[in-house]
């Protein structure tokens, strides 16, 4: 397969014109690009691998950054190690291979009345993705992160040893693989406790503000109404309109029946926008006319509530070749408003300005995982299209904000933030310990170079 | 309810269409040569709601099949639909350089099928309905050089479904042909994957589809009927000359 790559080969000459082919092993960003990396995409885990080590695992390839890639190494892609294991219907107990996609796992357990307890803003990862990275959703204030709601899971080592891992058994072998990014081992199963609903549908509510200032008076007072708070954010506009955005809050509604949402994204973008598309100005235009956009506060389907994006298929095509980054990063309660304030600011005087801006007030739960990126206080996440040494000096200069502010950057989104953010929020020496020997991704090389 | 039996359950596009039955409440009677492989996705059969019943045997020697349709039989009552899909791919080098590496071949992806079709055949004819599935293959449709004893095993399997469409016809039994072409599973993981590859789920779904609507003949996905007819209708004064 490797020969795959090899520029002669005709399919990936057609890949190269046409975007096609079955897929490709790529972030979600599109930067950095990976180079040099074998693929195997096995069906059963009893078979060999037959490339070298460094490995790395790869679910659905929505990880935005660098944590997803291996230079010089082996991808093994889980894809296809997705069965349905067990199910407790009585208590909403599910083992899964660690493969199997949010969406595929929804369309199964919603008839049954179950919901995920935590759910990122795609539907399209892996369960094992959603361990590794820990993921958060709307509704951090009152769930935590997934991996708060893991019973057990099983890791495949490189010397063949499967793990089993809980809170009780092997805890801290648990804590470093939740949140780990991959790096303990291959996350081959996991069981999960899932949360019961009556309805597939959400109470939802849309409430225009103004400023940064509105928005956290909005979030605190809704914190204990609503299950599920996040803000869309204006992320380009300065002057009188700086800081305003949607709020948006949900509860599972009590009515409605139990379906599942589409299978596929409605529509695909089947090629890659030339890269003039986005630029300040139209970026500036999209982020006005959202924010004119009627609002509707009804009872709406999870999937718009929760996956609005998911109905474009590979969005990520609108940026161009030249791809884009997402910065995400979480400000503690102390530094506050003003942080986000700086950041949002900073997007907007030194970038294009966020086409996608997204605020979060995130609670006090903690997560079992050594490198969990959530924390109290406020998460930002802003898109930007890449744009060589313009967007090096913007992510320097969000990461000086969020390093002054005691923050932290997620690293299922981080592209290229200074790597000594990871020595100083988390204990990174205590989770080498757990690190498979065999196993590496580019971010993690990145985090170590910093140190030699 | 559906009652199914299955031979070759443990093909990545087969689980597919089996994963769709048995969230219809089918009751399924599936087969395969590894144990493991099998129990794991009858558990997951059961888990999306059917009624299972695993079997793991290697049904390439005919001495054991008339056993092996009583048994299944007995547990399913009643067969409405057979879906038989085992298989081998010997590359075409392999079975020229080693005859009995070709002959395995023929007797899994023909001789077996025959003497299995047969009893098959029969017992829906006794029943008075059923539907039998068969994989066949695109590469039955045209003898190319880089695996013309596969696509031979498959042409042959191809006019015996057929024929035997032809024959049970009047007694309302439905035969039908499923052609894949290039599906990404096991069997294809070191070919070089062009754009032409789809996903196992996605022919599997195309397959419980074709099963549904009782086609005659279905090609996974619909394009590829159409490439076989050009591939079918070049003189074969310019054929053999091709490197296909």
């Amino acid at each position: 397969m490797s020969d795959l790559i090899s520029s002669n080969n005709p399919s990936s000459f057609l890949k190269k014109f046409f975007g096609a082919g079955i897929e490709s092993f790529e972030s979600w960003g599109r930067y950095p690009k990976v180079q040099n990396q074998n693929e195997f995409i096995p069906y059963w885990l009893n078979e060999a691998i037959p490339y070298s080590s460094p490995l790395l695992a790869y679910g659905l390839g929505r990880s935005y950054g660098d944590c997803c890639l291996c230079d010089n190494g082996t991808i093994i892609s889980t894809r296809n190690i997705n069965r349905l294991i067990s199910f407790d219907k009585e208590d909403g107990i599910i083992e899964c291979d660690a493969g199997i996609s949010f969406s595929d796992l929804l369309e199964f357990i919603v008839p049954h009345g179950w919901f995920l307890p935590v759910t990122p803003g795609t539907r399209f990862v892996t369960l094992g993705g959603a361990i590794a990275n820990d993921v958060h959703g709307k509704n951090h204030h009152r769930e935590g992160t997934f991996g708060r709601h893991i019973i057990e899971l099983e890791l495949l080592r490189s010397d063949c040893k499967s793990l089993i891992l809980s809170a009780g058994n092997n805890p801290e072998f648990f804590n470093a693989t939740i949140g780990g990014i991959g790096l303990t081992g291959l996350i081959t199963k996991a069981k999960i406790k899932l949360k019961k609903i009556h309805s597939a549908f959400i109470d939802a509510e849309t409430i225009r503000f103004g400023n940064l200032n509105d928005f956290d008076k909005l979030s605190r007072e809704s914190d204990s109404t609503h299950e599920y708070t996040v803000a869309w954010l204006d992320g380009s506009s300065r002057g009188k309109s700086f800081g305003r955005g949607h709020f948006i809050r949900g509860n599972h509604s009590e009515e409605g029946a139990l379906v599942p949402g589409k299978k596929n994204p409605s529509i695909t973008i089947p090629c890659d926008f030339p890269e003039f598309f986005l630029n300040r100005l139209s970026i500036r235009a999209f982020n006005e006319t959202y924010f004119r956009k009627p609002l509707a506060n009804s009872k709406i389907h999870y999937s718009p509530f929760f996956y609005p994006l998911d109905v474009l298929g590979k969005w990520n095509r609108i940026y161009g070749k030249r791809g884009f980054f997402q910065y995400q990063c979480v400000i503690p309660e102390t530094a506050g408003i003003p942080a986000i304030h700086d950041l949002l600011e900073t997007g907007i005087k030194l970038g294009t300005g966020s086409f996608l801006t997204v605020l979060k007030h995130f609670g006090e739960l903690k997560s079992p995982g050594m490198l969990s990126f959530p924390m109290k206080g406020y998460t930002i996440t802003m898109d930007f299209p890449f744009e060589k040494l313009k967007s090096i000096e913007l992510i320097k200069r969000l990461d000086a904000i969020t390093r002054s502010a005691g923050g932290r950057v997620y690293t299922a989104k981080d592209a290229g933030s200074a790597d000594d953010l990871y020595y100083s929020s988390f204990n990174i020496e205590k989770f080498e310990k757990f690190i498979d020997p065999a196993f590496s991704s580019n971010l993690w090389r990145r985090v170590k170079r910093s140190r030699v | 309810m559906k009652r199914i039996l299955v031979i070759g359950g443990t093909s990545a596009m087969i689980r597919e269409s089996l994963r769709m039955f048995a969230k219809e409440g089918s009751k399924i009677y599936i087969t395969g040569r590894t144990e493991n492989k099998l129990t794991s996705i009858a558990d997951e059969l059961k888990v999306l709601g059917a009624d299972v019943k695993e079997e793991c045997i290697d049904l390439d020697l005919s001495d054991e099949h008339l056993n092996f349709i009583k048994r299944a039989a007995e547990y399913l009552e009643k067969i409405d639909i057979a879906i038989l899909a085992h298989g081998i791919n010997i590359p075409q080098a392999e079975a020229d350089s080693n005859i009995e590496s070709g002959r395995k071949m023929i007797q899994t992806n023909f001789v077996s099928y025959v003497s299995l079709l047969t009893l098959i055949a029969n017992q829906m004819i006794e029943q008075g309905s059923g539907k039998i599935a068969a994989i066949v293959s695109v590469a039955g449709d045209r003898g190319r050089q880089s695996n013309f004893l596969y696509g031979a095993t498959k042409a042959a399997l191809d006019t015996y479904l057929s024929g035997l469409r032809n024959k049970l016809h009047k007694y309302g039994i439905k035969v039908i042909s499923i052609k894949p072409g290039y599906v990404d599973t096991p069997m294809t993981a070191s070919f070089p994957h062009n754009p032409l590859f789809t996903s196992a789920k996605e022919a599997g779904e195309l397959i419980f589809k074709a099963i549904s609507v009782e086609k005659d003949i279905v090609y996974i996905p619909w394009f590829w009927r159409w490439i076989l007819t050009i591939i079918k209708i070049i003189p074969e004064q310019i054929f053999k000359r091709m490197r296909l």
